[in-house]
């Protein structure tokens, strides 16, 4: 910990030095979020027994420009909860952490039987970059995923698909440089320190692009497995077609694993837009599972699902450049779990959106394909 | 996504309407386009019941290369999209992520119209692919204008049957368009107003897309400032660059 302090610090006098160089110093500093106000419905599988959760998020980005090269960047993400959710369910706040983080930087305000208030600073970076090499530092996100709903790629923070109101994703704390060769081919390292025991990651990307394909080849250490893989984004004929797999090979305490995600899209006339995705993960289940209410989405870089195979498809429709509706339907077979996921979005003015929201979980259960719960959210979010 | 069809659209015919009549043709496309162009703008979508602008900043360099970041409202503020030759790229700073577009993107409807974005791509083809041909002479406000038609050739794959163009006759500029689709009914047109000198030129700066079915709708784009023939470095345009505009 306090070594890697050190070396930030060591890094950042360098990038200082290396600043005063630079002829045109701007200072700039510049200031965005929102503000979010989500309330949340969860039902029991008859739709009857019914839970609230209510929620006031608000984030806060700000971006230092030090100088033509460097940027200092921290985002803040509060958030209120109260009611019902809150005092049903149990060890709430402790959800709340996102378990990535090596150094705590959350910040509990309130926290009673039905009301959490808490602040967590989700990013906390300085860059450093030129035309041709890129280093940044501190709590950031570490996005090599390419695909729109499953990314065996990204192995350093994986997320859970399902959760909307989540837009920027987690991070963790970690070091990345990345070197420019030319337009079309750069390498990057990457180093994530999660403070635990064989908890970290570090991993090499090779990305080109070549016959009309982005394509990208990766080879590290996750959490003490060797771990390699490849993705790809290009297209055929007019549709999308992307693709990643990642392969972790046995270690000492853990077995071998695989996850391959292919995608494609395509943009019909009119505002339609459909995208078809699949999910490999050679340990899912592929039998009936007792348990849903258990299910976790989120699970880990090397299990993107619970289940074996995975299919998704999702379609868009622009109503008007206001409103649009969207409808995703998940479906793993061999588990029959399937989820029903319609929202609406419509832009009440500039900077004001309200969404709609709805999650259905369904699976087989007991020899029976029956439902396992019902969400709806009600979603106000103003930009600034 | 969709911001940046009229935007990739209107560009494009501000800078293909070179040949025929050529020499008339060429002179205007010139003079909108120049080797490299950056600019900032302002796109209005206008709709009977309301309204929404927005604000872009904009670098072009020859026909391949497109630069779009988009600097307000603030729940757009930072949306980089990249166009190199038939690749699409959409930047979004929410996520920190690059999203490839599909190439069908391109010929998605256009604001809500039947329009399509097809011709987008293809557009620099529209040289090759049309027979040019001046039809008359027309006066539109204080500008004396060559009416020109341009036909496409039988090989060619637009979406267009025909398109008419009204350019000034002293200046060049293309002051009107109308595009026809394959059964001659009248689909788009474009006007062009507010006609200054921006950096080393005399051009349009607010140019308005009606379409021809929809009451009330327009998409109405203005230069707020424009460079011409700044040199651009190819690297610009590189998925990297994106990333760091802001």
């Amino acid at each position: 910990m306090r070594k890697l302090l050190l070396l930030c610090f060591a890094l950042l006098s360098v990038l200082i030095a290396d600043a005063q160089d630079s002829t045109a110093v701007s200072y700039t500093l510049t200031i965005n979020g929102y503000i979010k106000d989500l309330q949340t419905l969860t039902f029991d599988k008859d739709l009857s027994d019914l839970i609230a959760g209510n929620l006031i998020h608000n984030r806060i980005n700000v971006k230092w420009k030090l100088s033509e090269k460097i940027t200092g960047v921290a985002e803040f993400r509060n958030r209120l909860f109260w009611g019902e959710e809150v005092k049903l369910t149990p060890g709430f706040t402790s959800l709340l952490r996102n378990k990535n983080e090596a150094i705590d930087m959350q910040k509990i305000w309130i926290e009673n039987r039905s009301m959490v208030l808490l602040t967590n600073v989700e990013r906390l970076y300085f860059d450093y970059g030129n035309d041709k090499l890129n280093v940044r530092i501190g709590r950031q996100r570490i996005n090599w995923g390419v695909n729109t709903t499953w990314n065996p790629n990204d192995i350093f923070n994986s997320y859970n698909f399902l959760d909307f109101d989540y837009e920027e994703r987690s991070g963790v704390d970690a070091g990345k440089i990345r070197y420019q060769f030319n337009n079309s081919f750069n390498t990057e390292f990457a180093y994530n320190y999660t403070g635990k025991r064989n908890g970290s990651v570090a991993a090499l990307k090779y990305a080109l692009n070549k016959w009309n394909y982005d394509m990208q080849f990766i080879t590290g250490w996750y959490q003490g497995q060797l771990t390699a893989g490849v993705g790809w984004a290009g297209s055929i004929k007019d549709a999308g077609f992307k693709g990643e797999a990642q392969y972790f090979f046995a270690g000492k305490d853990s077995s071998d694993h695989l996850n391959l995600a292919l995608e494609g899209d395509y943009m019909f006339k009119k505002g339609w837009y459909l995208n078809l995705g699949l999910l490999f993960n050679n340990r899912g289940f592929n039998r009936p599972v007792e348990n849903w209410n258990n299910l976790d989405l989120g699970l880990s870089p090397a299990n993107l699902m619970p289940t074996k195979w995975n299919m998704i498809v999702t379609s868009t429709k622009e109503i008007t450049p206001l409103l649009s509706i969207n409808a995703s339907v998940l479906y793993s077979p061999g588990t029959n779990l399937t989820i029903f996921y319609p929202s609406f979005q419509y832009n009440i003015a500039t900077n004001l959106d309200i969404n709609l929201v709805w999650q259905s979980f369904y699976a087989e259960q007991s020899q029976r394909f029956e439902a396992v719960n019902h969400r709806a959210f009600l979603r106000l979010k103003w930009s600034f | 996504m969709r911001i940046v069809i009229p935007i990739f659209f209107i560009l494009s015919f501000l800078r293909s309407f070179s040949q025929s009549a050529k020499e008339i043709v060429q002179k205007a496309d010139e003079k909108m386009r120049g080797n490299t162009m950056q600019a900032e703008m302002i796109i209005k979508t206008i709709r009977p019941t309301w309204t929404r602008e927005m604000q872009c900043k904009i670098w072009m360099k020859g026909n391949n290369q497109t630069m779009i970041q988009i600097t307000s409202p603030a729940k757009d503020k930072g949306i980089v999209f990249l166009k190199r030759k038939k690749e699409v790229w959409n930047w979004m700073p929410t996520l920190e992520r690059n999203i490839k577009l599909p190439p069908s993107m391109m010929s998605q409807s256009w604001m809500g119209t039947d329009f399509t974005n097809d011709d987008l791509i293809k557009e620099s083809s529209i040289v090759e692919d049309y027979a040019h041909s001046i039809i008359g002479d027309t006066v539109i406000g204080n500008w004396s204008c060559y009416i020109i038609r341009m036909i496409p050739k039988p090989t060619a794959a637009v979406v267009w049957s025909k398109v008419i163009l009204c350019i000034d006759k002293k200046d060049f500029l293309e002051i009107h368009s109308r595009f026809y689709d394959e059964d001659g009914q009248l689909i788009n047109t474009m006007n062009s107003y507010d006609i200054k000198f921006m950096n080393d030129r005399i051009i349009p700066t607010r140019f308005e897309m009606i379409p021809a079915d929809k009451k009330g709708q327009k998409t109405e784009m203005i230069y707020k400032n424009i460079l011409y023939n700044k040199p651009i470095d190819d690297g610009f345009f590189s998925v990297e660059k994106m990333k760091i505009l802001n």
